[in-house]
């Protein structure tokens, strides 16, 4: 199913014209180039195809959900509205969109992720089942046998030594797999480097891919420093913007889900209105949220005794990143912060939302070349 | 045991139960050389007792071994994470869902030729 964007959040509204021609050929039909890139994040998964004349076309839903208990009245529900819903047991899942329209407006019940910072979400028994229904009705079938298929996931988090990402990369594997797909995982943080192409200034001359870049989503943030597109060093750091969302809805007593609306519709770090509670909380749980991760950041690459010549440019991405006003803050904290290493710029992805996909996508790409090279 | 008397080590001749303590008046002088250097005799001990120390694999976290020291439990247990992922992933037979396709879509153009060359970058590196 194609839908017209016109206000999804994050996401900006988009070419009406581009839409339609989307729309009106199906993406189905639309010749792509064979390989994808997929995001699987904590609050969104994200596909991204190459058209023949290199145009991304991205796809993406909601990673989430709203349980109902099996009952009539569930099911008369159901039945009387055009909810997407996956059955597992005795419960209703409704997913996407409407599971967050769903919770406001019964105003009871919570939402849940089959995600949690950023790997499977070990409390829901079914999250693996929940998550293989959307992701293949997400990503789709392969259009070619053995079609290359990159997926992110991110790196263990420092704060978190009981964390491990390598299960989660297996049943991702696994999932692709079975659905007839060459998968591999790539680290979150180096998809972004590979969307958007940090630079390093050794001598006057730039060397690409190469420099640091962070993905800012729901559940974490992840960094790599990368040099010629080599993972030089990369790590996470947990609470994200899911955290941002929790404290600013514990402070001013307003649910979660809608807390997560406003922040993705009015906030413009920029123009804080001061007088607006939420936005206040917000903009503090933002600022706090940005110096721990810079903090830890830099620790960390001190620690590490990371070391890259030249000055480095930082990218930012993740769908957490893109309130306006974001990037000013995040150089603000940079500079009150020592890192070993020169900084260049530190510019956003021009497309923060979609970076990570695209950047799988790129390096699926790339994958694809070398296998039909080798045939 | 070596004790200091009169700038030299010496051995001083221990008390006999009951007897005061004093300094023998011809001390023993001791020769250096064959002094034991007992810094280097512990921490071969440590040493040798850390080697056999038992290693506890537990997914391939850092663990404290039985002298406090952070060990790094570096068994590769990724053929057993991947037999649990395959019997996991089988769906339900009770299970079923209402949509065979999702999401909302969204078109970005990009620079052709800096995408292109960040593939064949990328094409050389496994």
């Amino acid at each position: 199913m194609t839908e017209e964007i016109k206000e999804t959040g994050n996401v900006e509204e988009i070419e009406v014209k581009e839409v339609e021609e989307v729309k009106n050929a199906k993406v189905e039909d639309i010749k792509f180039k064979p390989a994808r890139g997929c995001d699987i994040g904590t609050s969104n998964i994200v596909v991204s195809r190459m058209k023949e004349d290199g145009t991304f076309v991205n796809r993406f839903h909601r990673d989430m959900l709203y349980p109902l208990d099996v009952s009539d009245e569930s099911a008369d529900l159901l039945e009387r509205s055009d909810y997407l819903f996956v059955k597992v047991k005795d419960k209703y899942y409704i997913v996407g969109e409407d599971a967050l329209k769903l919770v406001n407006a019964i105003g009871r019940g919570s939402i849940v992720r089959p995600m949690q910072d950023g790997i499977l979400n070990p409390s829901i028994k079914e999250s693996s089942e929940l998550l293989f229904y959307i992701i293949k009705a997400v990503v789709g079938k392969p259009s070619v046998p053995g079609e290359s298929l990159r997926f992110s996931v991110p790196a263990n988090p420092i704060n978190r030594p009981d964390v491990n990402n390598l299960f989660h990369a297996k049943v991702l594997e696994s999932f692709f797999t079975k659905m007839g797909y060459d998968s591999k995982p790539v680290n979150e943080a180096m998809a972004v480097a590979f969307d958007s192409n940090p630079i390093a200034i050794v001598d006057d001359e730039e060397t690409p891919l190469s420099g640091i870049a962070i993905s800012f989503g729901g559940g974490m943030a992840n960094i790599a420093l990368c040099y010629k597109g080599l993972e030089l060093n990369s790590f996470s750091i947990t609470k994200s913007g899911d955290e941002i969302d929790r404290n600013v809805a514990q402070v001013t007593g307003v649910a979660q889900s809608k807390i997560i609306k406003i922040k993705e519709k009015n906030l413009d770090l920029s123009n804080i209105d001061m007088s607006d509670n939420i936005q206040t909380a917000l903009s503090i749980y933002y600022d706090e949220m940005i110096d721990r991760i810079v903090s830890h950041m830099a620790r960390e690459f001190v620690d590490r005794k990371s070391e890259i010549d030249g000055k480095v440019d930082i990218v930012i991405a993740g769908g957490t990143s893109c309130p306006n006003g974001f990037n000013e803050r995040f150089a603000d904290s940079i500079k009150r912060h020592n890192f070993p290493f020169e900084i260049n710029q530190i510019r956003g992805a021009n497309e923060k939302f979609h970076s990570v996909s695209q950047g799988c996508c790129i390096r699926a790409q790339a994958d694809w070349n070398k296998k039909q090279k080798s045939k | 045991m070596s004790d200091y008397a009169d700038g030299k080590n010496v051995l001083l001749k221990r008390p006999q139960p009951g007897r005061p303590a004093g300094v023998s008046k011809e001390p023993e002088v001791i020769d250096k050389e064959a002094m034991v250097n007992v810094d280097a005799i512990a921490n071969a001990v440590i040493k040798a007792i850390n080697d056999k120390m038992p290693v506890v694999r537990h997914g391939g976290a850092t663990m404290q071994d039985g002298s406090g020291a952070r060990v790094v439990d570096d068994f590769d247990n990724s053929k057993t994470l991947e037999r649990l992922a395959d019997n996991m992933t089988v769906q339900g037979g009770d299970s079923e869902s209402n949509f065979e396709d999702l999401g909302k879509v969204k078109i970005n153009k990009k620079d052709q030729k800096d995408v292109q060359s960040t593939i064949d970058l990328l094409s050389d590196i496994d």
